[in-house]
């Protein structure tokens, strides 16, 4: 069996790949942001409303990547949650709990 | 996308030495258990479901579907459709050996060619569904009394050979309807869609295209018989081969 600490780098470099996406969406989300709030303020000033209607477009396609943010949040709480499972209970109630977690994270189904 | 993909992979990992350091510790023999041929113990055969050494505890090196020594792991040695000592391997030589207390029941396998055999389907059904009468050394003897009592829909020849599933889903690896899988494949032997085959000639009497047959296949809709599958005119049910698509689509669910 793998040490603890080569557990824990590993747990640390997908935290590490996850922080990284987890921040490409959260830019891109504002950028999909910004663009219906300048449509809409431009609609505003210039009085042509169809100027709106991008940023009713915009605003729905918001859901995905806000989803997607919510979900790698769940997976780095899951990850952070490892270590302490692995270091502080035995092995098979270890592996019952990260069974557990992977079930919640993933579905029963592999 | 690659994230989601290494979180998981990250646990698995995980899961697997977990696992594999638990299997590590000898085990006693001479109760019920099941032994892999290359003598790995693949668990013990016991009604507490809890303890960390069954089979049946999904959370056991030997239960959990993560674990390499597990039978129910779809991608581990003792488990997978491809595994070396698979008892899902089709083309297995040396599946899994069962033992009751302390005798050697058989060799469970879904290959038919194996001696002593205990099908597959039948050995999990009654592990899973009836364990008092497994740990009396019996077995719910045919696949098919398995797969009736797990109200499954399926063609079953008349020698009792099971000839696929009525799912018609078409990418169900054991239906029918799969062109490409076991039981719908004109090249194979198990297929009534192949005219040389035994379960397809025009000639044998366990084809549903004989139109002498008095044993053709018959067709179970969760667990219970329905009609013969025969081009047959005098027996009664039946349902005509050429239809037997139509049929399925009318009559079964594709999730079962």
């Amino acid at each position: 069996m793998a040490s603890i600490e080569e557990i824990l780098s590993r747990i640390d470099l997908v935290l590490k790949e996850n922080k990284k996406i987890e921040w490409i969406y959260i830019i891109l989300t504002v950028l999909l942001f910004v663009t219906g709030i300048s449509c809409f303020v431009t609609a505003l000033f210039t009085g042509h409303f169809a100027w709106s209607t991008p940023s009713a477009i915009t605003t729905g396609f918001l859901y995905w990547p806000l989803r997607e943010i919510r979900d790698i949040r769940q997976k780095n709480i899951a990850l952070a949650t490892a270590p302490i499972l692995i270091t502080q209970l035995s092995k098979p109630k270890a592996a019952e709990e990260i069974q557990k977690l992977l079930h919640t994270l993933y579905g029963e189904e592999r | 996308m690659s994230s989601s993909d290494k979180t998981k992979e990250v646990f698995e990992q995980i899961l697997a030495q977990l696992y594999e350091e638990q299997s590590k510790i000898g085990k006693a023999g001479g109760d019920s258990y099941l032994i892999a041929q290359n003598n790995q113990y693949l668990g013990k055969i016991t009604d507490n479901s809890y303890d960390n050494d069954s089979v049946l505890n999904e959370y056991g090196p030997y239960g959990s579907q993560y674990s390499n020594t597990s039978i129910f792991n779809p991608y581990s040695p003792y488990g997978s459709e491809y595994g070396t000592y698979s008892l899902n391997n089709p083309y297995c030589s040396t599946p899994p050996k069962l033992f009751i207390n302390g005798n050697l029941l058989g060799l469970i396998s879904v290959n038919s060619y194996i001696q002593d055999r205990i099908p597959t389907e039948s050995f999990l059904y009654t592990l899973k569904n009836n364990l008092t009468y497994l740990l009396e050394g019996k077995i719910i003897e045919s696949e098919s009394q398995a797969r009736q009592l797990n109200c499954e829909s399926f063609i079953e020849a008349g020698d009792g050979t099971f000839l696929g599933k009525l799912n018609p889903d078409s990418f169900d690896k054991d239906s029918v309807f799969n062109r490409f899988g076991s039981y719908g494949n004109e090249f194979s032997q198990l297929s009534i869609f192949n005219r040389f085959s035994n379960y397809g000639n025009q000639f044998s009497s366990l084809s549903p295209f004989n139109n002498f047959a008095s044993t053709p296949p018959k067709t179970y809709v969760k667990g219970k018989f329905i009609a013969y599958l025969t081009v047959n005119q005098n027996l009664k049910p039946r349902i005509h081969p050429d239809e037997l698509l139509d049929w399925a689509k009318k009559n079964i669910s594709v999730f079962g």
